[in-house]
C-alpha cells in the first residue's frame, strides 16, 4: 500500500515550464471528536505553480477549508495534522516551530475568508488593522524607509537655509538680478511646502496603508482608514481583507470562498479585482470554492475534492471539456443550463458520507453510477491518464479497468434516491 | 475637526449653487457634469451615498448612546459619584478641622448634639462628625479602587489565558478559581489582619484576591465565545502572536461586562469595608465611616447623629456607584437590561 502511495505522489507533476511553489504531499488532518475520529483530510496531494490559480472544488464538508487551514497550520483543537508534507520554497512548513511559522503567515502565505462581514475586528478601525500587518512583517523596511526620508527631509531643510543665506548676502552686495531673486523665493516656498510635515514612522505606515487600499479600488482611502468595519459594506470589507492579504506581497494567497457571502454583482467585481491583482503581484492563488462558475472564470488548474480526497486534478480547460471522474461529471451536469428545458435538475444521488466511518474502498462508490465490483474493496489513487491529467478512479486504472460492472439493485437505488 | 471641514465644504457648495443659479446655462451644464460623473467615474455615486449614510449613522448612534445614558436615575448616580469624588479630592478645603485633630486626641463633649461649632454633633471622643464624614470619603475610595483594579487586572489576564489556551490549563486555572471563590471574603480579611496587623494594604489585598475569580469567570465566558469568531482567524493569518491576539484583538471586544461589573463592585467593596471596620478590623490611622458607626452604635438611642450620618454616607455612596453601573449596563449592553 505504501509503495503505491509513494508512486502516486511522485507522479503528480504537471507538464508546465512554470516553477513549483508549493507542494502538498499526502496531507492528513484528523479531528478527534467524542463520536470518533473524523478524517476530514485523508491523504491530499497537489502542487501549486508560480503565477497560477489553482481551484479546489467540492461540496460542503469535503475538507477544502481544512486543507487550506492545514497549510497554514491554523487547524483548531480537536483537529490535528497527522502526517504529510507542505513544502514551500524547499522548506517543510509542518516541521517549523510556531514562531518561525508566524513569519510565513501574512508575509509569504496569506488567506482571505468567506465571511468578510466578521473577518474584521469590530472594535478596531480599518486603518489600525491594515497597519498591523505592515507592523508585524515590515517593521525593519519601514525604518529603513524612514531613515531615507529623513535624509531627504534634512537635505531639503539645508537647501532652504542655503538659499536664505544667499538672499541675505545679496542685501549687502546686490549681485543677483531681480529674476534670480524671484526664482530663489519660489524655490524656498516650494521646499517649505514639501518639508512642512516631518516624516515619521506613523506617517509612512499611513501612506503605505493608503496606497494599498487605493490598489484594491477603495474610493477615498484616507477616510476609510478611520472608519470602523460596521460602517463599510460587504464588498468594501472584502476589498479591505484582500488589501490586508496582499500588503506584504505574498507568494501564495489562499482564498476560502471569497465571494460566497457577497451578491452577484459584487462577486464579479471582487473576482475581477483578484484577477488583476494576481497579474500585478505575481501571486499564486489557491481558490477554494463550490462554485464551478468561479473556477471557470479565473482558475488555471483544478483539483476536485470529495470526502477528504482529491479525485481529479487537471487543467481547467481539460476538466471542463472532458471530465473523467463520475463525481466531477455529476457536478458539471448539475449546473442548470438555459438551452435544455428540464422539469427536474440533474443531481448526484445520495449524500456526503459520514467522515467518521467513510465507505471502504472508493469513497464515492455508494453514489456512483459507473461502479465496478472492486470499488468497495480497493481504494483508488491518483493516477496519470493524460497530459497533466490525474484521476483517482478505477475506471481509468489499467489494473482494474476491466473488472466487472456492479449491478445496482432496484431497492438500493430507491434507498439512495430518498436520501 | 472633520465635521468642521465638512461644514465648510457644505457652505462652499451652497454658495457655489447660489452663484450658478444666477446663470441658467451654467446651471444646466453643472447638472450635466455632476451626473456624468456617476456614469464615467467608477464608485462616484457610491462614494457620495456612503458618505451620506456614514454621517447619518454617526449622529444616530451618538444620540442613542447619550439618550440611553440620560435616564434620570443614572444622572442622579453620576451626580452622587461626582460629588463623592470631589469631597475625597478636596477634603482639606471642605473640613472644619484639620486632619491632625483626629489622631490620638480627646476633646470635651462626647456625643454632644449639633451646635454652631460642630454642625453635625460630636463623637465619643468629642470629634466633629461632619469633618469625619468628609475624611471618610477618601478612605473608602482609596481602598475600594485599588482592590478592584487588582482583581480586574489579574482576573482578566487569568481569564483570557485560561479561555484562549483551553484544555488542561483551563481546567487547572478554573478549579483554582473555584477554590478561591469558596473562601468567605470577610473571614479571610479578618484572618489576614490578625496575622499581618491592622493595615490598609492587607485589607485591600484580601478583597483584591477574592475578586479575581469573579472577573476571571466573567471574561472567560466571553473569550470562549469570541475566540472562534472569524476576526481572530484573520489575525492569526496575518501572523499575529498569541499574546497580541489575546490582548489586542479579543480583549477590547469582551471588556464591556468588565467595565459594568467594575462600577457595581466599587459599591460592594465600600460596603464590605464598612462592615469590616464596624467589626473593629480597620487601620487605626484612617478615618472610616464603618468604624464611626461601631463606636456610636451603643448610644444610638440618645445620640443618633454620631452613627446616623456615617451610615447615610455609606448608603449614598454605594447607591451612587450602583446607579452608575446600572446606567452603564443599560447603555452599553441592551441585552442585559432585563436581568
Amino acid at each position: 500500500m505504501e509503495d503505491i502511495e509513494s508512486r502516486n505522489i511522485a507522479n503528480l507533476e504537471m507538464e508546465t515550464d512554470k516553477k513549483k511553489i508549493l507542494e502538498v504531499k499526502n496531507l492528513k488532518t484528523y479531528f478527534y471528536t467524542e463520536e470518533g475520529v473524523v478524517k476530514a483530510v485523508d491523504g491530499v496531494s497537489f502542487n501549486m505553480y508560480e503565477d497560477e490559480v489553482l481551484g479546489l472544488v467540492g461540496e460542503t464538508g469535503c475538507g477544502k477549508s481544512v486543507t487550506a487551514l492545514s497549510i497554514l497550520q491554523l487547524v483548531r483543537a480537536p483537529g490535528e495534522i497527522e502526517e504529510g508534507e507542505v513544502i514551500f520554497k524547499n522548506v517543510d512548513l509542518l516541521t517549523l516551530k510556531k514562531k518561525k511559522m508566524r513569519d510565513y503567515r501574512g508575509k509569504d502565505i496569506t488567506m482571505i475568508f468567506q465571511d468578510p462581514l466578521n473577518s474584521l475586528n469590530p472594535v478596531m478601525t480599518v486603518g489600525t488593522q491594515v497597519k498591523e500587518v505592515f507592523e508585524l512583517h515590515q517593521r525593519e523596511e519601514i525604518y529603513e524607509l524612514l531613515d531615507q526620508k529623513m535624509l531627504e527631509w534634512k537635505n531639503k531643510q539645508n537647501r532652504i537655509k542655503e538659499l536664505e543665506k544667499k538672499l541675505e548676502d545679496n542685501e549687502t552686495n546686490q549681485r543677483l538680478t531681480k529674476e534670480e531673486i524671484s526664482d530663489i523665493k519660489n524655490e524656498i516656498e516650494k521646499l517649505e511646502e514639501e518639508t512642512r510635515d516631518r516624516p515619521t514612522y506613523r506617517s509612512i505606515l499611513r501612506e503605505k496603508s493608503r496606497k494599498i487600499l487605493e490598489e484594491v479600488g477603495i474610493p477615498d482611502p484616507e477616510e476609510i482608514l478611520e472608519r470602523y468595519p460596521h460602517e463599510l459594506s460587504g464588498g468594501m470589507r472584502q476589498r479591505v481583507m484582500i488589501s490586508m492579504a496582499l500588503s506584504c506581497n505574498p507568494s501564495i494567497l489562499i482564498a476560502d470562498e471569497p465571494t460566497t457571502a457577497l451578491d452577484v454583482t459584487i462577486q464579479a467585481q471582487i473576482l475581477d479585482l483578484m484577477k488583476d491583482l494576481k497579474n500585478e503581484y505575481k501571486t499564486s492563488v489557491l481558490m477554494i470554492t463550490h462554485d464551478l462558475g468561479v473556477i471557470a472564470e479565473i482558475c488555471d488548474r483544478v483539483a476536485v475534492m470529495y470526502s477528504g480526497n482529491i479525485v481529479e486534478y487537471a487543467t481547467a480547460t481539460n476538466l471542463f471539456k472532458n471530465p473523467r471522474h463520475p463525481y466531477t461529471k455529476g457536478l458539471i451536469s448539475a449546473i442548470p443550463t438555459l438551452d435544455k428545458k428540464k422539469k427536474e435538475l440533474d443531481t448526484i444521488r445520495g449524500s456526503v458520507p459520514n467522515l467518521i466511518y467513510p465507505p471502504e474502498g472508493c469513497r464515492f462508490h455508494p453514489r456512483c453510477d459507473y461502479r465496478l465490483e472492486v470499488c468497495d474493496k480497493v481504494r483508488p489513487l491518483l493516477t496519470q491518464i493524460g497530459e497533466s491529467y490525474f484521476v483517482a478512479c478505477h475506471l481509468f486504472d489499467p489494473q482494474y479497468k476491466d473488472s466487472p460492472k456492479y449491478e445496482w439493485g432496484k431497492e438500493e437505488l430507491e434507498r439512495t434516491r430518498k436520501i | 475637526m472633520r465635521t468642521k471641514m465638512k461644514q465648510n465644504t457644505i457652505e462652499k457648495k451652497i454658495s457655489e449653487e447660489k452663484e450658478s443659479k444666477e446663470n441658467t446655462f451654467k446651471r444646466i451644464v453643472n447638472w450635466f457634469i455632476s451626473n456624468l460623473k456617476f456614469l464615467f467615474i467608477p464608485f462616484s455615486r457610491y462614494e457620495t451615498l456612503v458618505e451620506k449614510e456614514y454621517d447619518y449613522e454617526k449622529t444616530i448612534s451618538k444620540r442613542l448612546f447619550i439618550r440611553r445614558l440620560k435616564s434620570p436615575l443614572t444622572m442622579i448616580g453620576i451626580l452622587i459619584v461626582f460629588s463623592i469624588v470631589t469631597i475625597a479630592v478636596f477634603q482639606d478645603w471642605l473640613t472644619l478641622y484639620p486632619r491632625e485633630w483626629f489622631i490620638n486626641q480627646v476633646y470635651s463633649g462626647a456625643f454632644d448634639p449639633p451646635s454652631a461649632k460642630y454642625p453635625l454633633g460630636q463623637t465619643d471622643l468629642g470629634y466633629d462628625v461632619f469633618s469625619r464624614l468628609i475624611f471618610g470619603a477618601r478612605t473608602s475610595l482609596t481602598i475600594a479602587l485599588p482592590a478592584i483594579l487588582f482583581s480586574v487586572v489579574f482576573g482578566v489576564i487569568i481569564g483570557i489565558i485560561a479561555a484562549y489556551y483551553s484544555g488542561p490549563l483551563d481546567a487547572i486555572i478554573m478549579r483554582i478559581m473555584d477554590i478561591m471563590m469558596a473562601f468567605p471574603a470577610l473571614i479571610l480579611a479578618m484572618v489576614l489582619i490578625n496575622i499581618f496587623g491592622q493595615k490598609m494594604e492587607y485589607i485591600m489585598l484580601a478583597y483584591g484576591l477574592l475578586g479575581i475569580p469573579f472577573y476571571a469567570r466573567l471574561i472567560r465566558g466571553s473569550v470562549l465565545q469570541a475566540k472562534s469568531l472569524p476576526y481572530v482567524d484573520s489575525a492569526r493569518v496575518a501572523g499575529a502572536s498569541n499574546l497580541r491576539i489575546m490582548f489586542r484583538h479579543i480583549l477590547p471586544n469582551v471588556i464591556q461586562p468588565i467595565i459594568i461589573s467594575f462600577t457595581f463592585d466599587i459599591g460592594g467593596i465600600i460596603l464590605s469595608l464598612a462592615g469590616l471596620s464596624f467589626l473593629g478590623f480597620h487601620d487605626p490611622t484612617l478615618i472610616e465611616w464603618g468604624f464611626d458607626i461601631n463606636k456610636a452604635a451603643g448610644r444610638i438611642a440618645d445620640a443618633p447623629w454620631a452613627s446616623f450620618w456615617p451610615g447615610i454616607m455609606i448608603v449614598i455612596t454605594v447607591l451612587g456607584f450602583m446607579l452608575v453601573g446600572d446606567g452603564l449596563r443599560d447603555a452599553l449592553d441592551p441585552r442585559l437590561k432585563n436581568l
